[in-house]
């Protein structure tokens, strides 16, 4: 399902604050599995992530995703390919507090032309899996930090992706929190979603159903 | 010099069209010289930013430059109330040398312009980026056609001279007359109307035979007839079309027609034949494109279909609004003949 191959990412290429962000990282999560992207802060967690979700272009190296190659790939199919394969949960939720629960959920759907009932349909069946069904009309910045994490993750999971892509998600979640963030991960995963976290919290990695954990250090996969 | 807003309007279209065009031809150095399809460097990726982006402007700048025809045509109404003896817009053509050349080179851009639509439109399909360098090679080619079509505007209006009398369409499409447009005049109207309206059944079938059947020897062909239909429809205009609009035989104007004692219907007439002729060349230049290899093949083949499909659409439209006028002369006159 994920494919890396001696994939690399520079940023400032040739200048004094060059980075190797990711560097030559070589990988393989087959469908329906969970793994987790272990590492210290800087290590290029989200670095990596941003490559297979198609948000940035590698400097060198292969990288096929849902059964294509991305690596080469115009802008502007990299976005069509991340819009129909592949669900994101950004660090900082990026949703947008002024909207309501269900705007903010709907959203990706907006540039699919779809009708609005059909939206609202599928919106309707993620809240309700999420347990959110009474936040519909919410303000997002009336919510509790878990309550958006719910909603950040049921936006991810409205355009049906094969694959769920989370970064830090259990960085602003306490305990509690973070085992149910789990328990709702490994029931996604029960859908035969393909799931990547990048996590350096043992709560994360250390859940029964994670399949497979990349440790990161300066860019580099050093274990698996 | 004359100056009137149309043809201040007209400079300032000419002029802005110029400097968009430098700006598209600095990219297109760019793109041309340093693309590397391989190259996974920063330098690339804002170079296909930069295509991204200039692409979209100047595909919207060459339908400008499509569309300025009627510009143009608009700007010659407003001048013939001024130049003496013009009366309408043949006449405004004819009042020095670059008025008709002008014109005719600015339908042949419009064509060229059209193809680099559609290549950009394929280019934009392609996931690897196939034609991008190409399209960009294509826009030098464009450039002193371009170039010319600028220059000999600016000359036509610049040497406009209120104080020389030119002569009116009746004169330029007489039948007992010299030139081009007398020469077409004098075609001989049944003829015409034969080879014109013997054209459909044959643009029917070989789009019929197309959407049965992939035949690269077809598309060209279809593409090939589409241009010469396009030939047969303007001389067809002028030879019997306008007189029956004009109901008189003698009267074979083809740009009064778009007049509102008309009811517009040249409006019509053109804007049909333009868009049935555009879409004409589609499959045979797809078809060309297809040589180039890459994923062309995939894209190409769904465009074959349905552009040949529309311009059969705007063919049949065409056909039956140049009928119009005849079908209704032949109603009030119970059958008469306009050329006899
Ligand atoms: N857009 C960027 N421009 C320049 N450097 C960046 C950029 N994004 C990340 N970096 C650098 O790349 C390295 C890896 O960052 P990141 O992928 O965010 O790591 P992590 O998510 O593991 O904390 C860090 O040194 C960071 O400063
Ligand atoms: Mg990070």
């Amino acid at each position: 399902m994920i494919r890396v191959v001696k994939a690399s990412k520079t940023y400032n290429k040739g200048k004094p604050n060059q980075v190797d962000a990711v560097n030559e990282v070589t990988l393989h999560v087959a469908r329906g599995e969970m793994a987790v992207i272990h590492g210290a802060s800087g290590s290029g967690k989200t670095s990596l992530l941003t490559l297979i979700g198609c948000i940035s272009r590698p400097t060198s190296g292969e990288i096929h995703v849902a059964g294509k190659t991305i690596s080469r790939l115009p802008e502007k199919f990299m976005t069509m390919h991340r819009r129909e394969h592949i669900g994101i949960i950004f660090q900082q939720f990026n949703l947008i507090l002024d909207l309501s629960v269900e705007q903010n959920v709907g959203l990706p759907l907006f540039p699919l032309n779809m009708s609005k009932t059909l939206i609202s349909e599928r919106v309707d069946h993620l809240l309700a899996k999420m347990s959110l069904s009474k936040r519909r009309d919410f303000l997002v910045k009336q919510l509790s930090g878990g309550e958006q994490q719910r909603v950040a993750i049921a936006r991810a999971l409205i355009n049906n992706p094969e694959i769920l892509l989370a970064d830090e998600p259990t960085a602003h979640l306490d305990t509690a929190l973070t085992k149910e963030l789990m328990e709702t991960l490994a029931a996604i995963k029960k859908d035969a979603r393909t799931i990547v976290i990048a996590s350096h919290d043992p709560l994360v990695y250390n859940h029964p159903f994670v399949d497979r954990i990349f440790e990161m250090k300066d860019g580099k996969v050093v274990e698996e | 010099m004359i100056l009137n807003p149309w043809v201040i309007s007209m400079y300032v279209g000419i002029l802005g069209m110029a400097l968009l065009y430098s700006y598209a031809l600095t990219i297109s150095a760019q793109i041309v010289r340093y693309w590397d399809i391989n190259s996974m460097e920063e330098g690339q990726l804002i170079l296909e930013r930069k295509s991204y982006l200039s692409s979209t402007i100047i595909q919207y700048g060459l339908g400008i430059e499509i569309v300025s025809i009627v510009l143009f045509y608009m700007t010659l109404e407003s001048m013939a109330e001024v130049i003496p003896g013009a009366m309408c817009a043949t006449g405004a053509l004819k009042a020095n040398m670059y008025g008709f050349p002008a014109l005719f080179l600015k339908m042949a851009v419009a064509f060229v312009c059209a193809v680099w639509i559609i290549i950009h439109h394929v280019d934009t399909k392609l996931e690897d980026f196939h034609l991008t360098r190409f399209k960009y090679r294509c826009l030098f080619v464009l450039a002193p056609l371009l170039l010319c079509d600028f220059a000999l505007q600016f000359l036509y209006f610049l040497n406009l001279d209120p104080n020389v009398i030119t002569s009116c369409c009746g004169v330029v499409f007489e039948i007992e007359g010299e030139g081009f447009g007398s020469s077409v005049a004098s075609l001989p109207p049944e003829t015409m109307m034969l080879t014109f309206f013997i054209s459909i059944p044959i643009l029917l079938s070989m789009g019929y035979f197309l959407s049965t059947k992939k035949s690269p020897i077809g598309y060209y062909l279809y593409s090939l007839f589409g241009l010469i239909l396009f030939v047969i429809s303007i001389l067809g205009i002028i030879s019997f079309v306008a007189p029956y609009i004009y109901e008189m035989p003698t009267l074979h104007c083809p740009l009064n027609i778009m007049r509102r004692e008309y009811h517009y219907i040249g409006y019509l007439l053109y804007a049909f034949l333009f868009i049935a002729s555009f879409f004409s060349l589609v499959p045979g230049l797809s078809e060309f494109l297809k040589r180039k290899g890459g994923q062309i093949q995939n894209v190409v083949d769904d465009m074959q279909r349905k552009s040949i499909k529309i311009s059969i659409v705007f063919w049949v439209l065409f056909f039956a609004t140049s009928l119009l006028p005849i079908v209704l002369f032949e109603i009030r006159s119970e059958g008469g003949n306009l050329f006899s």
